[in-house]
């Protein structure tokens, strides 16, 4: 892929270029895919994803070929995190029929999500997610970031133009919508 | 179906609730929801931890 069409199109996207956008998303999506692809060879027994490591190391990938402005960065994470949200989603339903019903829960990295250790259902937490974004998309842009890019909450904040405060309220109250949701999904 | 505008009223009362100590919550929520038995039910639903204070004697 051209990392220089990936610099330019994220500049004509901050302009307000919608088409960028469009055009972006596929080019940034099959580099995740191959950095997905990479790490799930790899994966233990267990499938952690480190879906952290992931988008950070493909910002870094994107980043060093053509240094991204900080508001560019923000708008990489932006896509990245829905990016990685629709790759492990895409990749539990896989697994899912893989298994032919025999389930599909992973476990992600514990340190941003809902509660410690607990294996989750990604194709669960895709519907509900779905769900949020009805209700408040901003709510659903900060689970995206903190969860599928484990941004933190000042990390959030500046990408988002909104205070930390707002974050927190924001992540606490959709964690427990989310909880509450995924408790009432059928097995 | 729930509507965005609920949504964000039932989330006011949660933030709020949230950040209470449990044994304060029951009391918020008599407060905050008054005589809105349905946005009581509404918040009850997420399970938030609460504990009945002891009562003033």
């Amino acid at each position: 892929m051209s990392y220089k069409s990936v610099s330019q199109l994220l500049v004509k996207w901050k302009q307000g270029d919608e088409e960028a956008l469009r055009a972006l998303v596929p080019l940034v999506c099959a580099e995740l895919r191959r950095l997905a692809h990479y790490y799930l060879q790899g994966e233990n027994p267990g499938h952690t994803l480190e879906s952290t490591a992931l988008v950070h190391e493909a910002y870094l990938r994107l980043a060093e070929r053509s240094p991204l402005q900080l508001q560019n960065r923000a708008h990489f994470f932006a896509v990245a995190s829905h990016l990685m949200r629709q790759i492990l989603v895409d990749y539990a339903r896989h697994r899912h029929s893989a298994k032919r019903g025999g389930g599909c829960k992973l476990t992600l990295d514990e340190a941003v999500f809902l509660s410690r250790g607990r294996d989750l259902d990604l194709v669960a937490l895709d519907g509900t997610l779905n769900e949020l974004s009805r209700l408040d998309t901003q709510q659903r842009k900060i689970v995206e970031l903190r969860f599928f890019c484990g941004l933190s909450i000042a990390e959030t904040a500046g990408i988002l133009s909104i205070s930390p405060a707002t974050v927190k309220r924001d992540w606490a109250t959709a964690r427990v919508w989310l909880h509450r949701e995924m408790s009432r999904s059928p097995q | 179906m729930m509507t965005p505008e609920r949504w964000n009223q039932v989330k006011c009362v949660l933030q709020e609730a949230l950040e209470l100590a449990p044994d304060q919550r029951p009391a918020f929520l008599d407060r905050a929801c008054s005589t809105d038995h349905s946005l009581r039910r509404e918040v009850e639903s997420f399970s938030l931890p609460v504990t009945r204070s002891a009562p003033v004697s």
